[in-house]
């Protein structure tokens, strides 16, 4: 799973007024989104590589960001928030230079509730630690 | 029989100028490895370079050493073997100390002395076409790869490039598995910049001796 690290500055930035869609955290959260429109964040398996015989290690991985919106009304809108959310947030850059949003894919359905139309949007980084 | 694991590895590069530190030994004893007696070994620690000029032994002079067991007044010269030399202390011997704290650590990601393979040179006649003798072999290559960052090491290798003067790479072996003493002069530093991934460099160098493997 993603380090601390990575975690915080991701959230810091979809938490961000800045930020195009209302982000709920829900890791280990219960959220009841008052938003019609929202975005909430999945974490995947992180890797360590080791770069140098100094033991410099760098972790690659990738996050989900998920956008929901209401059941029965398309896909046009919620994917124009996850594409506008997805530009956003590969545009961030992190000031210590620790952490790298290197790649997204393209949006998928992402049909994990009852309640919500979803979209998922993969995002690789690159983390020195 | 066992394989160890590289965890643990240390290299570091020799600077230049040289911050070597001369000490004049009293005494070299023949044995392997040469023990040389110091009027005092302050700032001499187990680990350090050390170069040795006009010892009066040929098997020392001009090599560089690794400080082994130092004692109030005495430091091994890890590598050596002066045991059989018919060689004397010299009039104005000199062992040049370049500590541990004095030369670079380098965060390398590989770091490879390719020693040139022996080679054969054809000395055939019609009465034994096939007859070779072993070529002299060449001490050959040393390839060190890394990641650029505008840290010291990295800004060494540089210097090391440009000014053309031959420095001392050491390998420290992690499980007390001794030294790698690489002599070499840097010839070039090259750039790989792949559209996904990290920026690297790789220093590559004509080693003027070959590497040796000295432990106690």
């Amino acid at each position: 799973m993603s380090s601390l690290y990575v975690r915080d500055i991701v959230r810091g930035w979809l938490s961000d007024a800045a930020a195009p869609v209302k982000f709920y955290d829900t890791e280990n959260f219960e959220q009841k989104p008052s938003d019609e429109i929202w975005s909430t964040v999945e974490w995947g398996i992180g890797f360590n590589q080791k770069l140098n015989f100094c033991d410099d290690l760098m972790e690659t991985s990738e996050f989900n960001v998920v956008v929901s919106g209401p059941m029965g009304e398309g896909d046009s809108n919620v994917l124009a928030a996850a594409e506008s959310l997805t530009d956003y947030l590969m545009a961030q850059k992190d000031p210590a230079g620790k952490c790298l949003l290197t790649m997204n894919a393209a949006p998928e359905t992402f049909n994990s509730s009852l309640n919500y139309f979803c979209v998922s949007v993969a995002i690789e980084y690159e983390y020195q630690r | 029989m066992s394989a160890t694991s590289t965890k643990g590895l240390m290299i570091t590069i020799t600077k230049n100028p040289s911050t070597s530190t001369p000490h004049t030994p009293t005494a070299i004893t023949k044995a392997s490895p040469a023990v040389a007696t110091l009027a005092d070994t302050t700032g001499i620690a187990a680990g350090d370079l050390i170069v040795a000029e006009a010892t009066g032994f040929p098997e020392l002079d001009g090599k560089t050493f690794v400080a082994g067991a130092v004692a109030a007044s005495t430091v091994e010269l890890l590598g050596s073997d002066t045991t059989g030399s018919a060689g004397s202390l010299g009039a104005t011997p000199i062992l040049n100390v370049t500590s541990a704290s004095a030369q670079t650590p380098m965060c390398l990601a590989t770091i490879d002395p390719a020693v040139e393979a022996p080679g054969t040179t054809s000395v055939g006649t019609f009465c034994d076409p096939s007859a070779t003798i072993p070529a002299v072999a060449q001490a050959g290559t040393l390839t060190m790869t890394g990641f650029v960052e505008l840290v010291e090491y990295y800004e060494e290798l540089l210097k090391a490039e440009a000014d053309g003067v031959e420095r001392v790479i050491t390998i420290t072996l992690p499980q007390n598995l001794g030294y790698i003493i690489v002599n070499a002069i840097i010839g070039s530093v090259g750039w790989q910049l792949p559209i996904d991934g990290a920026v690297g460099f790789t220093a590559t160098g004509a080693m003027t001796t070959k590497p040796r493997h000295v432990f106690p």
